[in-house]
């Protein structure tokens, strides 16, 4: 009997729906459960892991059982995106704190963008998938965090907005330099002088 | 804050950067004064604080502005004032929870003792114990005596595990030797909603008090030295037999540890003059809360006293945050 | 109530609320909510934290008439956001992405808006209406519910969430798990133990839902978008006509008449029905119409009926507040703080104590309706128009709008982190088929749920017969089972249809 898969796409959810449920699970089952009367931390987790994991295995069988004619045509990009996305999660957790360390970043937000490269990367491995507008609208948003505490509003707003617009070759220059300015004026009249929030604006202040 | 106060605040700040610190001391206060409220906006202590900024802004010539850092039960806030320079523009207005529940039960940054000066108190919120008339009782020996009768069958509501009315809870079930479930909430506003309709069947705080006006509760007790205006009918927790189980929720300003003592003895004698005017009483009084006029080695004292009882009370009902 | 006595009390509330200063506050109210729901980020919540301080100077009627303006004006402005741009303001407006949107990339975007402001401002009338007649015996209606009763409605609205798929039903199961999952990550108040966190301290206090929103519905649009050049131009280019056919209106009649039923119902009910109600009315429509494939595709009833409930929730959220005291959701909470500022304590006095302010208050909710309607129609004009500006400038512009927005919340930069991360995810999701709506709803839903079961397992002291016993309870499982089952059972019709085939 030969075996043939029907939907990469079914496939991949399924994986995607699997991983994070034995994940879940996993990290899940250090939680306590608690009593009847008081069911503790770990209930909804642990339910909702196997639920994730079932739903993951459902998508599977219709990956392989589900109608179709079975064309997918296995290629090998995805394969190793994926394989260098977990590659910079573990070179983030082994080898990166001390280069971090070194050059004095720190903060809560390293983990968050280890992983979320690391998923860029390897999403970046999907079929039909032009890495430019995901890398850089993603990349202009982690600008956005890592530089609006330090440099102030505008520079953020300058960098993130520029990154942003690298990630389409539609972009006019010219066009997009003015649009920026309007957009700093909006933003800075809505959020700094309407509203009044205490935002740095300039890197000096 | 909007943008007219911080610019006046960071003009202001200008102007007493400038002057010189020694000279700002002694002018205390020379620029406009925080006081960190370390909950949400829109809670229980900004009720307290607001008519204390606005009065106090009254009386010194100088903005009182309150600020909301909440969080964590009260520790984000808190922390946040153990760090501010001690040169007397930033102070901590938190009910007692913050200083007399948290750090016992969990590791927090600072400890109430050794981080902060009292300057002084600024109310107690009255409120006592309540219970669906559908139990049946009408005073608290009665109902100590249905709880003993039938152990686990009444339910309290606390506004969540480890805050002042789950403590209200554990120190007289610990004194009458009876078991009441507790139920825990996420603020008191959910677990009247229970209450109203019998889903459990007590509560200590000041929301179900309207509806006892109204008849739909009964009050068994205040929990509070005297007897309330309100409800001069209802004994006091001490007069049913149950001296120091009050718990009451007091409200205080404090110093990050380091601030000179005159500025905190010119504070505590404003409080006072304030705290005893009618105009405050009256405020306080309208959201049943009562003025308590001490100085601030009371405060402090008093303080002690509550964080050595609650101590005990932990270890003998065996409190966890679980 | 008698009939008397009602004309004297509007005639009260008519007294207060059309003073000049108290109309001015409804129309700042108004105006100010507006705003913040179009802006991605900035919610009413926010809002009210940071004007409540300000309201202080003002006499109560006026605080309460400008802080309610700006909660429910806030509920007109996010579903533009959600038409034009798939950007849910709010929770309440996740539904209207699905086939608002849609209409959008049809270029209908007027008609869609402005159903929304006619279905929204109908809906606040008749609540109204509701307000004034009956607040306090249908607030004893709403204490009927316990926790295990909110418990099984949860259930029942989780399963409301797979019929709002447009597409495979195992993976909505999946979408709702997930963000059910999402939705744990954090402390788990009851016991004080962190789930999920890795040890991150910005994620102690959970996973917000505007930095999930902002990376799942508009960051993943965005690069979507960047990406099929053709598909979009195609779209965007066209947009006939700003108001709605007669078409339009007439198939809108029965949706927001429903609309308005089930969301007047459900926010009544403090334990947050009111979250419940877009996505039930558009389940309810999706299920009674003869043509349910429309949905997901443009339909506008899917607009007309979400709109018509949350603004119908959002104005009877405000009964168990005057009745009872009692805070149907945080913004219920501040408006409480800021009456107890004014020396007001909320209870059932409150209506007979001040009736000027409780009425003033009911009859300004009908002023604002009003205001906010003939403010936002003419205003579609102005949005349309905006979704002509070339794509590649949107973009940035959203972006620039979602980083801003979420930042200025808490200050907090980790959570624009936290839209990267969620729009990669978001991305990927979408290139797998996978549907973001269920997966924000089982967000929302999944620890409400967890909540109320802990709580029903504690007072029935550990008996899980309780969401048996309890009729409302039973009813809801019931009614989830069946409905599941009429998802269910097309597809298994038609997978046995193929089989046989082979």
């Amino acid at each position: 009997m030969q075996i043939r898969l029907k939907s990469g796409q079914d496939f991949a959810t399924g994986l995607l729906f699997l991983v994070i449920g034995i994940g879940a699970y996993y990290i899940g089952s250090t939680y306590s459960m608690g009593v009847a009367q008081r069911p503790g931390t770990g209930v909804l987790p642990r339910i909702l892991a196997w639920c994730l994991i079932g739903t993951g295995v459902l998508m599977w069988i219709k990956a392989f059982v589900g109608p179709g004619e079975g064309t997918y045509r296995f290629s090998w990009r995805p394969v190793v995106m994926v394989l260098l996305g977990v590659a910079i999660l573990v070179l983030y957790l082994t080898v990166f704190p001390p280069i971090l360390a070194a050059l004095k970043i720190q903060g809560d937000g390293s983990p968050i963008i280890a992983v979320t490269l690391a998923m860029l990367v390897a999403v970046t491995g999907m079929p039909n998938t032009p890495w430019r507008p995901l890398v850089m609208v993603t990349i202009g948003v982690i600008a956005f965090s890592l530089l609006v505490d330090t440099a102030g509003l505008i520079v953020a707003m300058v960098v993130s907005m520029t990154l942003a617009a690298l990630g389409t070759h539609e972009t006019r220059w010219r066009e997009f330099a003015a649009f920026s300015v309007l957009m700093l004026l909006i933003g800075y009249g809505l959020f700094i002088y309407a509203l009044g929030m205490p935002i740095k604006v300039l890197p000096w202040n | 804050m909007r943008r007219r106060d911080f610019i006046k605040l960071s003009a202001a700040g200008l102007a007493g950067a400038v002057s010189g610190s020694a000279s700002a001391q002694a002018a205390w206060p020379a620029r406009p004064v925080k006081l960190v409220v370390p909950y949400a906006p829109g809670g229980a202590s900004d009720i307290i604080a607001r008519p204390w900024a606005e009065a106090l802004g009254q009386a010194f010539g100088q903005q009182f502005v309150v600020e909301n850092r909440g969080g964590a039960g009260g520790m984000i806030g808190s922390e946040a004032v153990m760090k501010s320079p001690p040169d007397g523009y930033t102070f901590l207005l938190t009910p007692c929870a913050a200083l007399t529940i948290l750090p016992l039960l969990q590791k927090t940054p600072y400890d109430p003792q050794k981080n902060f000066l009292p300057v002084g108190r600024v109310g107690d919120t009255i409120s006592g114990f309540v219970i669906h008339p559908s139990v049946g009782v009408k005073t608290f020996q009665e109902m100590v005596a249905y709880a003993k009768a039938n152990p686990g069958k009444l339910s309290y509501g606390s506004a969540g595990n480890g805050t002042i009315t789950h403590f209200r809870l554990e120190i007289v079930k610990y004194k009458a030797g009876i078991d009441i479930l507790h139920v825990p909430y996420r603020g008191s506003a959910d677990s009247l909603n229970d209450l109203l309709a019998n889903n459990i069947q007590m509560m200590a705080e000041i929301n179900p008090l309207p509806h006892v006006k109204a008849g739909k509760l009964n009050l068994l007790s205040i929990n509070h030295p005297k007897r309330s205006p309100e409800f001069p009918d209802t004994p006091t927790l001490t007069e049913c037999g149950y001296p120091g189980c009050d718990m009451i929720s007091w409200y205080a300003i404090w110093a990050p540890a380091g601030t000179p003592a005159d500025i905190i003895q010119k504070f505590n004698a404003k409080i006072a003059e304030i705290g005893n005017g009618a105009d405050m009483k009256k405020k306080l009084q309208s959201i049943s809360a009562v003025e308590v006029v001490v100085t601030p080695e009371e405060t402090g004292k008093f303080l002690a006293e509550e964080m050595q009882r609650n101590a005990e009370l932990i270890k003998a009902a065996n409190i966890k945050l679980e | 109530m008698e009939l008397g006595n009602l004309f004297d009390n509007l005639a009260l509330g008519i007294s207060v609320a059309v003073s000049f200063k108290n109309l001015f506050y409804c129309l700042c109210g108004a105006i100010i909510g507006t705003a913040i729901g179009v802006l991605p980020g900035v919610g009413p919540l926010a809002t009210l934290a940071l004007l409540l301080p300000v309201t202080y100077h003002l006499s109560p009627e006026g605080a309460l008439i400008m802080l309610a303006g700006i909660y429910y004006g806030a509920q007109y402005g996010g579903s533009t956001t959600a038409v034009l741009v798939n950007l849910p303001g709010e929770s309440s407006s996740v539904v209207t992405c699905i086939d608002g949107y849609q209409m959008a990339r049809q270029g209908r975007a007027g008609p869609a808006l402005a159903i929304a402001a006619i279905a929204s401002f109908f809906a606040g009338c008749v609540a109204t209406v509701i307000i004034a007649l009956a607040a306090p015996p249908l607030t004893k209606v709403a204490q009927q519910f316990a926790a295990a009763d909110y418990f099984s409605l949860m259930v029942l609205g989780l399963v409301f969430a797979i019929v709002l798929a447009r597409g495979s039903v195992i993976k909505a199961v999946g979408m709702i798990f997930l963000g059910m999952l999402l939705g744990l990550v954090g402390t788990d108040v009851n016991t004080g133990n962190t789930r999920f966190t890795f040890g991150i301290s910005s994620l102690f206090d959970g996973i917000g839902f505007v930095p999930l929103a902002m990376g799942v519905f508009g960051i993943a649009e965005i690069v979507h978008n960047l990406t099929n050049t053709e598909r979009r131009d195609l779209v965007s280019a066209k947009v006939s006509g700003l108001m709605p056919t007669r078409a339009d209106i007439k198939q809108s009649i029965g949706p927001i008449l429903r609309g308005t039923a089930l969301g007047s119902f459900l926010g009544l009910l403090p334990g947050g029905g009111a979250v419940l109600a877009s996505f039930s009315a558009y389940t309810l429509e999706k299920k009674i119409s003869r043509t349910p494939e429309r949905f997901g595709k443009g339909a506008i009833e899917g607009v007309a009926a979400p709109e018509a409930a949350n603004n119908a929730a959002a104005q009877t959220s405000f009964i168990p507040m005057l009745t009872l005291g009692i805070p149907s959701n945080p913004v219920m909470a501040l408006m409480i703080g800021g009456m107890m500022i004014h020396g007001i304590i909320p209870g059932p006095q409150v209506m007979d104590q001040r009736p000027g302010l409780v009425w003033g208050l009911i009859v300004s909710m009908w002023l604002g309706n009003l205001m906010l309607v003939v403010l936002n129609l003419p205003l579609i004009g102005i949005w349309v128009r905006m979704l002509l500006v070339p794509y590649r400038l949107l973009a940035v512009s959203i972006l620039f709008f979602c980083c801003i927005g979420t930042y200025s919340l808490n200050n907090a930069a980790e959570e624009v982190l936290l839209i990267a991360f969620f729009g990669v995810l978001g991305y990927l999701l979408m290139r797998l088929e996978c549907e973001p709506a269920p997966l924000l709803l089982g967000f929302i839903l999944g620890p409400l749920m967890e909540v109320y079961m802990r709580r029903a397992m504690l007072l029935s002291r550990g008996d899980p017969w309780v969401f048996y016993d309890r009729w409302l309870s039973f009813t809801f499982l019931v009614m989830a089972v069946i409905l599941l089952l009429i998802v269910i059972a097309p597809n298994v019709r038609k997978k046995r249809e193929e089989a046989f085939q082979e």
